[in-house]
Protein backbone atom coordinates (compact mmCIF):
# COMPACT_ATOMS: atom_id res chain seq x y z
CA UNK A 1 0.00 0.00 0.00
CA UNK A 2 1.38 3.42 -0.92
CA UNK A 3 1.93 5.79 1.97
CA UNK A 4 0.08 9.03 1.45
CA UNK A 5 1.14 11.89 3.69
CA UNK A 6 -1.71 13.60 5.51
CA UNK A 7 -3.21 16.61 3.72
CA UNK A 8 -2.41 19.89 5.49
CA UNK A 9 -5.43 21.85 6.65
CA UNK A 10 -5.70 25.58 7.17
CA UNK A 11 -8.56 26.57 9.43
CA UNK A 12 -9.82 30.05 8.59
CA UNK A 13 -11.83 31.73 11.27
CA UNK A 14 -12.86 35.22 12.34
CA UNK A 15 -15.96 36.99 13.53
CA UNK A 16 -18.95 37.78 11.34
CA UNK A 17 -18.00 40.25 8.62
CA UNK A 18 -14.32 40.35 9.54
CA UNK A 19 -13.16 39.66 5.99
CA UNK A 20 -12.43 35.92 5.91
CA UNK A 21 -13.74 35.39 2.40
CA UNK A 22 -12.02 38.52 1.10
CA UNK A 23 -8.62 37.31 2.28
CA UNK A 24 -9.22 33.75 1.12
CA UNK A 25 -10.23 34.90 -2.36
CA UNK A 26 -7.02 36.93 -2.67
CA UNK A 27 -4.81 34.18 -1.28
CA UNK A 28 -6.28 31.64 -3.70
CA UNK A 29 -5.53 33.95 -6.63
CA UNK A 30 -1.88 34.26 -5.68
CA UNK A 31 0.25 32.41 -8.16
CA UNK A 32 2.34 30.82 -5.43
CA UNK A 33 -0.74 29.26 -3.81
CA UNK A 34 -0.86 25.48 -3.61
CA UNK A 35 -3.66 23.61 -5.24
CA UNK A 36 -6.35 24.24 -2.65
CA UNK A 37 -9.70 22.64 -1.91
CA UNK A 38 -12.05 24.85 0.09
CA UNK A 39 -14.77 23.91 2.54
CA UNK A 40 -17.06 26.79 3.37
CA UNK A 41 -19.42 26.71 6.30
CA UNK A 42 -22.05 29.40 6.55
CA UNK A 43 -24.58 30.04 9.23
CA UNK A 44 -27.82 30.80 7.51
CA UNK A 45 -30.21 29.20 5.09
CA UNK A 46 -28.65 30.70 1.97
CA UNK A 47 -24.94 30.39 1.46
CA UNK A 48 -23.19 33.23 -0.34
CA UNK A 49 -19.51 32.94 0.45
CA UNK A 50 -19.06 29.74 -1.56
CA UNK A 51 -20.23 31.60 -4.67
CA UNK A 52 -17.52 34.20 -4.13
CA UNK A 53 -14.79 31.66 -3.47
CA UNK A 54 -16.12 29.05 -5.89
CA UNK A 55 -15.24 31.14 -8.93
CA UNK A 56 -11.58 30.81 -7.97
CA UNK A 57 -11.46 27.36 -6.41
CA UNK A 58 -13.82 25.05 -8.30
CA UNK A 59 -13.62 22.38 -5.61
CA UNK A 60 -15.39 24.60 -3.11
CA UNK A 61 -17.90 22.66 -1.08
CA UNK A 62 -20.65 24.41 0.86
CA UNK A 63 -21.50 22.67 4.07
CA UNK A 64 -25.19 22.78 4.86
CA UNK A 65 -26.63 25.45 7.07
CA UNK A 66 -25.50 25.14 10.63
CA UNK A 67 -22.40 25.88 12.56
CA UNK A 68 -19.48 23.61 11.80
CA UNK A 69 -18.30 23.60 15.38
CA UNK A 70 -21.47 22.39 17.02
CA UNK A 71 -24.16 21.24 14.62
CA UNK A 72 -22.51 19.62 11.65
CA UNK A 73 -19.19 18.21 12.79
CA UNK A 74 -20.07 14.87 11.21
CA UNK A 75 -20.71 16.64 7.95
CA UNK A 76 -17.32 18.32 8.11
CA UNK A 77 -15.66 14.93 8.51
CA UNK A 78 -17.66 13.45 5.62
CA UNK A 79 -16.87 16.44 3.39
CA UNK A 80 -13.13 16.12 4.03
CA UNK A 81 -13.08 12.38 3.41
CA UNK A 82 -15.19 12.78 0.26
CA UNK A 83 -12.84 15.43 -1.11
CA UNK A 84 -9.80 13.22 -0.51
CA UNK A 85 -11.51 10.17 -2.03
CA UNK A 86 -12.63 12.14 -5.11
CA UNK A 87 -9.14 13.52 -5.67
CA UNK A 88 -7.62 10.05 -5.43
CA UNK A 89 -10.13 8.59 -7.87
CA UNK A 90 -9.59 11.44 -10.32
CA UNK A 91 -13.14 12.82 -10.06
CA UNK A 92 -11.73 16.20 -9.05
CA UNK A 93 -8.23 17.65 -9.52
CA UNK A 94 -5.52 16.78 -7.00
CA UNK A 95 -4.97 19.31 -4.22
CA UNK A 96 -2.15 20.04 -1.78
CA UNK A 97 -4.12 21.74 0.96
CA UNK A 98 -7.64 22.04 2.35
CA UNK A 99 -8.93 25.35 3.68
CA UNK A 100 -11.92 25.24 6.00
CA UNK A 101 -13.66 28.59 6.29
CA UNK A 102 -15.82 28.54 9.39
CA UNK A 103 -18.82 30.63 10.29
CA UNK A 104 -18.12 33.80 12.21
CA UNK A 105 -19.74 32.23 15.24
CA UNK A 106 -17.66 29.06 15.33
CA UNK A 107 -15.58 28.11 18.33
CA UNK A 108 -12.42 26.73 16.71
CA UNK A 109 -11.57 24.43 19.61
CA UNK A 110 -14.44 22.10 18.72
CA UNK A 111 -13.32 21.88 15.09
CA UNK A 112 -9.70 21.33 16.12
CA UNK A 113 -10.85 18.51 18.35
CA UNK A 114 -12.62 16.82 15.42
CA UNK A 115 -9.61 17.22 13.14
CA UNK A 116 -7.15 15.98 15.72
CA UNK A 117 -8.93 13.14 17.43
CA UNK A 118 -11.32 11.63 14.90
CA UNK A 119 -9.81 8.17 14.34
CA UNK A 120 -10.32 8.31 10.57
CA UNK A 121 -9.46 11.96 9.93
CA UNK A 122 -6.42 11.73 12.16
CA UNK A 123 -4.53 9.70 9.54
CA UNK A 124 -5.79 11.62 6.53
CA UNK A 125 -5.24 15.26 7.46
CA UNK A 126 -2.99 17.36 9.63
CA UNK A 127 -3.87 20.78 10.97
CA UNK A 128 -1.17 23.17 9.80
CA UNK A 129 -2.42 26.71 10.47
CA UNK A 130 -5.23 28.47 12.24
CA UNK A 131 -5.77 31.86 10.61
CA UNK A 132 -8.04 34.29 12.42
CA UNK A 133 -9.16 37.44 10.63
CA UNK A 134 -9.69 40.24 13.15
CA UNK A 135 -11.64 43.31 12.14
CA UNK A 136 -9.66 46.41 13.14
CA UNK A 137 -12.75 48.59 12.94
CA UNK A 138 -14.98 46.53 15.21
CA UNK A 139 -12.56 44.10 16.81
CA UNK A 140 -11.76 45.74 20.10
CA UNK A 141 -15.14 47.33 20.65
CA UNK A 142 -17.96 45.13 19.38
CA UNK A 143 -16.44 41.73 18.75
CA UNK A 144 -14.33 41.61 21.88
CA UNK A 145 -17.51 41.27 23.93
CA UNK A 146 -18.25 37.97 22.21
CA UNK A 147 -16.67 34.85 23.73
CA UNK A 148 -16.35 33.32 20.25
CA UNK A 149 -14.13 36.22 19.16
CA UNK A 150 -11.78 35.70 22.09
CA UNK A 151 -11.70 31.94 21.43
CA UNK A 152 -10.91 32.58 17.75
CA UNK A 153 -8.09 34.99 18.55
CA UNK A 154 -6.70 32.64 21.21
CA UNK A 155 -6.64 29.66 18.83
CA UNK A 156 -4.83 31.51 16.03
CA UNK A 157 -1.37 30.74 14.77
CA UNK A 158 -1.71 33.83 12.57
CA UNK A 159 -3.97 36.84 13.10
CA UNK A 160 -4.82 38.83 9.99
CA UNK A 161 -5.83 42.37 10.84
CA UNK A 162 -8.45 43.54 8.34
CA UNK A 163 -9.90 47.00 7.61
CA UNK A 164 -6.77 48.62 8.98
CA UNK A 165 -7.22 51.53 6.55
CA UNK A 166 -10.45 52.50 8.33
CA UNK A 167 -8.95 53.22 11.74
CA UNK A 168 -6.29 55.66 12.96
CA UNK A 169 -2.78 54.39 13.71
CA UNK A 170 -3.12 54.85 17.47
CA UNK A 171 -6.21 52.67 17.56
CA UNK A 172 -4.39 50.05 15.52
CA UNK A 173 -1.58 50.00 18.04
CA UNK A 174 -4.08 49.55 20.88
CA UNK A 175 -5.76 46.69 19.08
CA UNK A 176 -2.41 45.06 18.31
CA UNK A 177 -1.53 45.25 21.99
CA UNK A 178 -4.86 43.82 22.98
CA UNK A 179 -4.55 40.93 20.54
CA UNK A 180 -1.06 40.25 21.84
CA UNK A 181 -2.41 40.11 25.38
CA UNK A 182 -4.97 37.47 24.36
CA UNK A 183 -2.58 35.51 22.16
CA UNK A 184 1.08 36.53 22.36
CA UNK A 185 2.17 33.43 20.43
CA UNK A 186 0.39 34.37 17.18
CA UNK A 187 2.03 36.28 14.37
CA UNK A 188 0.16 39.45 13.43
CA UNK A 189 -0.16 40.38 9.75
CA UNK A 190 -1.94 43.22 7.99
CA UNK A 191 -4.55 41.83 5.60
CA UNK A 192 -4.05 44.87 3.34
CA UNK A 193 -0.64 43.50 2.41
CA UNK A 194 -2.35 40.45 0.94
CA UNK A 195 -0.45 37.77 2.86
CA UNK A 196 -0.21 34.48 0.98
CA UNK A 197 -0.43 30.91 2.27
CA UNK A 198 3.38 30.98 2.45
CA UNK A 199 3.22 34.07 4.66
CA UNK A 200 0.90 32.44 7.17
CA UNK A 201 2.94 29.23 7.36
CA UNK A 202 4.83 28.79 10.57
CA UNK A 203 2.87 31.44 12.41
CA UNK A 204 2.48 31.13 16.13
CA UNK A 205 5.99 30.04 16.99
CA UNK A 206 7.16 31.02 20.43
CA UNK A 207 9.59 33.88 20.37
CA UNK A 208 11.90 33.59 23.38
CA UNK A 209 12.70 37.26 23.16
CA UNK A 210 9.12 38.40 23.47
CA UNK A 211 8.40 40.49 26.50
CA UNK A 212 5.42 38.38 27.57
CA UNK A 213 7.62 35.36 28.12
CA UNK A 214 9.17 36.56 31.34
CA UNK A 215 6.73 35.65 34.07
CA UNK A 216 4.10 38.02 32.84
CA UNK A 217 0.37 37.83 33.41
CA UNK A 218 -2.02 40.10 31.56
CA UNK A 219 -5.71 40.72 31.55
CA UNK A 220 -7.17 42.38 28.49
CA UNK A 221 -10.64 43.47 29.58
CA UNK A 222 -12.50 40.72 27.71
CA UNK A 223 -12.09 38.30 30.60
CA UNK A 224 -9.19 36.60 28.88
CA UNK A 225 -5.88 36.55 30.69
CA UNK A 226 -2.44 35.45 29.58
CA UNK A 227 0.33 33.92 31.63
CA UNK A 228 3.87 33.49 30.29
CA UNK A 229 6.42 31.39 32.17
CA UNK A 230 10.11 30.92 31.49
CA UNK A 231 12.70 28.78 33.22
CA UNK A 232 16.10 27.31 32.50
CA UNK A 233 16.14 23.86 34.07
CA UNK A 234 15.11 20.71 32.22
CA UNK A 235 11.53 19.66 32.87
CA UNK A 236 10.38 16.25 34.08
CA UNK A 237 8.33 15.31 31.03
CA UNK A 238 6.15 12.65 32.68
CA UNK A 239 5.31 14.87 35.62
CA UNK A 240 4.44 17.73 33.28
CA UNK A 241 2.10 15.59 31.17
CA UNK A 242 0.30 14.33 34.29
CA UNK A 243 -0.05 17.88 35.63
CA UNK A 244 -1.21 19.29 32.29
CA UNK A 245 -3.71 16.49 31.76
CA UNK A 246 -5.19 17.20 35.20
CA UNK A 247 -5.35 20.92 34.40
CA UNK A 248 -7.03 20.38 31.05
CA UNK A 249 -9.46 17.84 32.45
CA UNK A 250 -10.56 20.18 35.21
CA UNK A 251 -10.23 23.58 33.57
CA UNK A 252 -10.23 22.86 29.82
CA UNK A 253 -13.41 24.89 29.31
CA UNK A 254 -11.62 27.99 30.62
CA UNK A 255 -8.26 27.29 29.00
CA UNK A 256 -8.42 28.92 25.62
CA UNK A 257 -4.87 28.10 24.60
CA UNK A 258 -1.77 26.33 25.87
CA UNK A 259 1.49 26.67 24.02
CA UNK A 260 4.73 25.36 25.43
CA UNK A 261 8.29 25.04 24.22
CA UNK A 262 9.75 22.64 26.77
CA UNK A 263 13.33 21.77 27.47
CA UNK A 264 13.43 18.11 28.47
CA UNK A 265 16.25 15.62 28.99
CA UNK A 266 15.71 14.35 25.44
CA UNK A 267 15.55 17.75 23.74
CA UNK A 268 12.97 20.42 23.05
CA UNK A 269 9.30 19.50 22.73
CA UNK A 270 6.52 21.72 21.41
CA UNK A 271 3.06 21.38 22.95
CA UNK A 272 0.06 23.12 21.46
CA UNK A 273 -3.46 22.91 22.79
CA UNK A 274 -6.79 24.65 22.37
CA UNK A 275 -9.51 24.07 24.95
CA UNK A 276 -9.72 20.37 25.79
CA UNK A 277 -7.74 19.50 22.66
CA UNK A 278 -4.03 18.88 22.97
CA UNK A 279 -2.13 18.26 19.75
CA UNK A 280 0.45 15.53 19.66
CA UNK A 281 3.75 16.81 21.10
CA UNK A 282 6.41 17.57 18.52
CA UNK A 283 10.09 16.97 19.13
CA UNK A 284 11.98 19.87 17.65
CA UNK A 285 15.20 19.80 15.72
CA UNK A 286 17.99 20.73 18.09
CA UNK A 287 19.14 23.23 15.48
CA UNK A 288 16.03 25.33 16.05
CA UNK A 289 16.75 28.80 17.33
CA UNK A 290 16.27 28.87 21.05
CA UNK A 291 17.64 30.56 24.12
CA UNK A 292 17.85 27.11 25.77
CA UNK A 293 14.98 27.93 28.10
CA UNK A 294 11.49 26.52 28.45
CA UNK A 295 8.66 28.89 27.58
CA UNK A 296 5.01 28.35 28.41
CA UNK A 297 2.00 30.46 27.47
CA UNK A 298 -1.44 29.93 28.94
CA UNK A 299 -4.43 31.91 27.70
CA UNK A 300 -7.50 31.48 29.82
CA UNK A 301 -10.78 33.02 30.81
CA UNK A 302 -11.99 33.19 34.41
CA UNK A 303 -8.94 31.38 35.72
CA UNK A 304 -6.69 32.59 38.51
CA UNK A 305 -3.34 32.97 36.72
CA UNK A 306 -1.38 33.48 39.94
CA UNK A 307 -2.76 30.17 41.20
CA UNK A 308 -1.91 28.54 37.87
CA UNK A 309 1.67 29.68 38.17
CA UNK A 310 1.87 28.54 41.80
CA UNK A 311 0.44 25.14 40.84
CA UNK A 312 2.96 24.72 38.02
CA UNK A 313 5.85 25.59 40.31
CA UNK A 314 4.59 23.36 43.11
CA UNK A 315 3.93 20.25 41.04
CA UNK A 316 6.88 20.60 38.66
CA UNK A 317 9.25 21.78 41.35
CA UNK A 318 10.68 24.58 39.24
CA UNK A 319 11.06 28.27 39.84
CA UNK A 320 9.87 30.40 36.94
CA UNK A 321 10.93 33.93 36.11
CA UNK B 1 -0.56 14.10 42.89
CA UNK B 2 -2.77 11.30 44.11
CA UNK B 3 -1.01 10.84 47.44
CA UNK B 4 -3.42 13.03 49.33
CA UNK B 5 -6.33 10.94 48.10
CA UNK B 6 -4.41 7.83 49.14
CA UNK B 7 -4.78 6.47 45.64
CA UNK B 8 -1.96 4.77 43.78
CA UNK B 9 -1.41 4.76 40.05
CA UNK B 10 0.62 1.88 38.68
CA UNK B 11 1.62 0.60 35.29
CA UNK B 12 -0.18 -2.55 34.09
CA UNK B 13 1.75 -4.71 31.62
CA UNK B 14 3.09 -1.62 29.91
CA UNK B 15 -0.24 -1.11 28.17
CA UNK B 16 -2.47 0.64 30.66
CA UNK B 17 -2.62 1.94 34.19
CA UNK B 18 -4.40 0.79 37.32
CA UNK B 19 -5.79 3.18 39.91
CA UNK B 20 -6.06 1.59 43.36
CA UNK B 21 -7.48 2.98 46.56
CA UNK B 22 -6.56 1.93 50.09
CA UNK B 23 -9.85 -0.02 50.29
CA UNK B 24 -9.00 -2.15 47.27
CA UNK B 25 -11.22 -0.28 44.85
CA UNK B 26 -9.59 -0.14 41.42
CA UNK B 27 -10.04 1.10 37.89
CA UNK B 28 -8.09 0.44 34.70
CA UNK B 29 -7.38 3.33 32.35
CA UNK B 30 -5.61 3.23 29.00
CA UNK B 31 -3.78 6.53 29.17
CA UNK B 32 -2.89 9.29 31.55
CA UNK B 33 -5.62 11.64 30.37
CA UNK B 34 -8.24 9.08 31.38
CA UNK B 35 -6.92 8.97 34.93
CA UNK B 36 -8.76 12.10 35.95
CA UNK B 37 -12.10 11.07 34.46
CA UNK B 38 -11.76 7.66 36.14
CA UNK B 39 -10.94 9.34 39.42
CA UNK B 40 -14.18 11.31 39.30
CA UNK B 41 -16.28 8.40 38.09
CA UNK B 42 -14.95 5.50 40.13
CA UNK B 43 -13.65 7.11 43.28
CA UNK B 44 -15.88 10.16 43.61
CA UNK B 45 -14.61 13.71 43.69
CA UNK B 46 -12.11 15.02 41.22
CA UNK B 47 -8.65 16.45 41.40
CA UNK B 48 -8.11 20.15 40.96
CA UNK B 49 -4.43 20.96 40.37
CA UNK B 50 -5.17 24.62 41.14
CA UNK B 51 -6.49 23.84 44.61
CA UNK B 52 -3.69 24.69 47.02
CA UNK B 53 -4.87 21.90 49.30
CA UNK B 54 -3.70 19.49 46.59
CA UNK B 55 -0.27 21.06 46.15
CA UNK B 56 2.55 18.68 47.12
CA UNK B 57 4.99 19.46 49.88
CA UNK B 58 8.15 20.76 48.26
CA UNK B 59 10.16 18.38 50.41
CA UNK B 60 8.14 15.44 49.06
CA UNK B 61 8.87 16.29 45.43
CA UNK B 62 12.14 14.95 44.11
Amino acid sequence: MTYRPPVPITLLTGFLGAGKTTWLSRALRDETADRVAVLVNEFGAVGIDHLLVGTIAPDTVLLNSGCVCCQIRGELKDAILTLIAQARSGEIPQFDRIVIETTGLADPSQILSTLTFDPVLHNQVVLQDVVTVADALNGASLHAKQPEWVAQVAAASTILLSKTDLVPQTRLQDLGLRLALINPAAQLLDARENPTFADIAGGGSIDPGASWAAGSAHRDGTGAATLGLTFQTSLDWTRFVVWLSALIHRHGANLLRVKCLLKTDTGFVLIDGVGHTLHHPRHLDSAIASDQSSHLVFIARDLDMARLRASFEAFLNVKTV
Amino acid sequence: MLDRRRIQLSDWQGQSYVLRSMTGQQAIVSNVTEVWAALEKEFGGGFDPLDEANFPDRSAVS
